[in-house]
């Protein structure tokens, strides 16, 4: 019995997008070119996306697979799958493969439910048989917290919502049994109490020892669930060890490239005079150095001129984000439009009163900020680089940790 | 048997194997294709079998006008005409759809493993449903015009099955060429037919023609198919082994080819489609 359940050796893969020509009469053409231009090697429009790429996983190990956009994951569980070869180095799976790339593969709008399950489930490897045993089964997955969604599974899938499409994929993948099994980024989809049962699902992976490849950018999962965590950095394995350790560093990694976007006030490539911010003031803060300065529990106000010149005043707020600089974790955001404020005039003044904010002593970083309420896109930034909230009067003992401390609470003993 | 041959022997038998141990993945797909094809459809089924009929109708109308002059012996023309017209309609039918299959299924090959041959070949499984169906409507004709259907019918399935290899190895190579690249299936869409009229589909072929008419026989191995429909279901006659022995070993060959071509180039679909 093999003692691994996945195994990587030295994986390279290069791909050469944008190079080969897909018409026939450019054919001809094209290798006329490439034997005019000999110096322009192959090579100069092809790139690696893996470079030398090596890990082993343990049959029953869950492996988390973190990074950036374009770092190569999704193209290693490819490889993992079978779907590509690598250029160089091999890969070995052992044991029956299954992949949670996609649920809903080869869903007919037309057919029914039931009849896109047999279809899903064959097309992910499960027999006839042995969908005809577990199809029960799999209604019960895709109907949890939802009774009538039973009723629908004879109706055509073209009825369905979006929603209830993730539940029925999601409820077949989840059927598929395999020994290894790959998931990129669809942990946990639908509403709340679907996506609890979708990490149930992932807990039973554990307990039956299936051997699991983890791609994602939710944090918290991959911490949750993962025995070893690799960092994958344009193509190459940066880290390979454990969860906290790799999250935390990835983590910090970020918080570090996100400190250099937004230099100044205003986004670069945002006309000037479509909204701005000015003279941002923070109130009942002391400013040391290049620091802002508050005392933990005391309440603040931020005060600031804004002026909308171009962009719609219906579609703007604004809010107040915290980071923690230590890990880059995003503490809070609050918004205007939540709380009934609106701007009716193209220029003014907003003040916004902290009361409470609750953080911990430590070092932050403030955004103000004026975004689209639709897009969400920022208008325009105020960053405070380093604010920190101290502890002077000795307030809190030493045992306290965490992101903030809840107000507001009061503890009683009943003898 | 050289290393290479012992190789080449390999891939072709784990590629079957693949292929078979996929089977239910295959009729699934098969049986999908034509049901999505009808749902939603007036006429459902029936689509299938209007072309031909419809084709056959027009050639006995010009025939019966004397605008062409075809002479279709003792068998009544339509009868004559629908016949060459199943094995023609499953032909162009098959291979038009195959071309074009894996660059239809370009997110499913994208995303998940299978051996990509299942493809194509459900394709050809639901042009094979619609020739049954079309099967039965020659019966329908030959009821209604009196022909008497000879016991030479029994080998008919063989000869399907010639030209199901047939259509697969072309399939296996113009649907994987289509992928690369993709004016293959507009070639495809046109050449076909006109392959048609050189065909003798529709008309009987002259024992006296041109010898290089025999020779583009053994090229095009839908005359000599053609002809063995024709023998086995009208005119009482064995098929003709000795004009079959060479198209024979050509599609099979040609399916062994396309079989490991296909085969040994499946991972580099996902990143070309």
């Amino acid at each position: 019995m093999a003692p691994y359940g996945v195994e990587a050796h030295k994986v390279w893969k290069r791909f050469h997008r944008g190079e080969r020509p897909t018409l026939l009469s450019d054919v001809i053409p094209y290798f006329f070119h490439r034997l005019k231009h000999k110096d322009t090697s192959a090579s100069s429009k092809a790139f690696w996306v893996l470079k030398d790429v090596s890990f082993q996983v343990k049959k029953g190990e869950f492996l988390g697979v973190v990074g950036h956009n374009g770092a190569g994951k999704t193209t290693l569980l490819k490889l993992l799958v079978g779907i590509m070869k690598p250029s160089r180095g091999s890969l070995k799976v052992n044991g029956r493969v299954s992949s949670l790339i996609i649920a809903g593969a080869g869903f007919h709008p037309l057919f029914t439910g039931r009849e896109n399950i047999y279809l899903n489930a064959s097309i992910m490897g499960m027999r006839k048989r042995e969908v005809d045993r577990k199809i029960d089964s799999i209604i019960e997955f895709a109907a949890y917290g939802l009774p009538e969604y039973k009723k629908f599974l004879d109706t055509p899938l073209k009825q369905y919502s979006s929603g209830m499409l993730v539940r029925l994929g999601f409820a077949i993948a989840a059927h598929v049994e395999p020994e290894v099994l790959l998931v990129d980024e669809i942990l946990a989809v639908g509403d709340i109490g679907f996506q609890q049962k979708c990490l149930d699902y992932m807990n039973s992976l554990k307990k039956k020892e299936t051997t699991v490849v983890m791609v994602s950018h939710n944090m918290i999962h991959i911490a949750n669930y993962s025995d070893r965590v690799i960092l994958l950095d344009e193509g190459a394995v940066v880290l390979d060890g454990e969860p906290a350790t790799v999250v935390g560093v990835f983590e910090r990694e970020m918080a570090k490239k996100m400190n250099w976007v937004g230099v100044g006030n205003v986004p670069a490539n945002l006309p000037k005079g479509w909204a701005a911010l000015q003279n941002v003031l923070f109130v009942a803060a002391q400013r040391i150095e290049n620091a802002l300065y508050f005392d933990y529990g005391s309440p603040f106000t931020v005060q600031f001129d804004y002026n909308c010149l171009l962009h719609p005043l219906d579609d703007v707020t604004f809010s107040l984000s915290a980071y923690r600089i230590a890990d880059g974790y995003k503490c809070f955001t609050v918004f205007s439009h939540m709380h009934e404020c609106f701007p009716r005039v193209k220029e003014g003044r907003i003040s916004l009163v902290v009361a409470s904010h609750n953080l911990l002593p430590g070092e932050y970083v403030l955004d103000v900020e004026i975004q689209s309420l639709r897009s969400g896109i920022v208008l325009a930034v105020h960053r405070e680089r380093k604010v920190i909230i101290g502890n002077t009067a000795n307030y809190l003992s030493p045992q306290v940790h965490g992101v903030y401390q809840p107000a507001h609470i009061s503890w009683s003993v009943h003898p | 048997m050289g290393r290479a041959e012992e190789k080449r022997s390999n891939s072709f038998f784990t590629a079957l194997t693949e292929v078979i141990h996929y089977r239910e993945l295959l009729i699934s797909l098969g049986t999908r294709e034509i049901k999505a094809r009808y749902k939603q459809t007036f006429f459902g089924i029936m689509w299938s079998v209007f072309p031909a009929l419809a084709t056959m109708l027009i050639f006995t109308f010009i025939n019966k006008l004397k605008i062409i002059d075809i002479e279709s012996g003792s068998i009544p023309y339509p009868v004559f005409a629908y016949c060459g017209l199943l094995p023609w309609t499953f032909f162009a039918n098959a291979l038009t759809g195959a071309t074009t299959s894996l660059v239809n299924y370009a997110d499913i090959i994208n995303k998940i493993y299978f051996p990509r041959e299942i493809i194509p070949f459900s394709i050809i499984v639901s042009k094979l449903i619609d020739l049954f169906i079309g099967f039965i409507i020659f019966a329908l004709l030959v009821l209604y015009y009196q022909v008497k259907l000879p016991v030479t019918v029994v080998v008919l399935p063989l000869i399907v099955l010639l030209q199901v290899i047939f259509i697969a190895g072309f399939s296996l190579l113009f649907s994987m060429a289509n992928l690369f690249y993709h004016d293959v299936s507009y070639i495809v869409t046109v050449t076909i037919p006109l392959l048609m009229f050189v065909t003798p589909v529709v008309y009987p072929i002259k024992v006296n023609s041109p010898q290089w008419y025999q020779t583009l026989t053994i090229l095009n191995p839908m005359i000599p198919i053609t002809d063995a429909y024709r023998d086995v279901l009208l005119f009482g006659r064995w098929p003709n082994l000795q004009a079959l022995s060479i198209p024979i070993c050509l599609c099979v060959i040609l399916f062994a080819l396309g079989l490991i071509l296909f085969h040994k180039t499946e991972h580099l679909f996902a990143e070309n489609i």
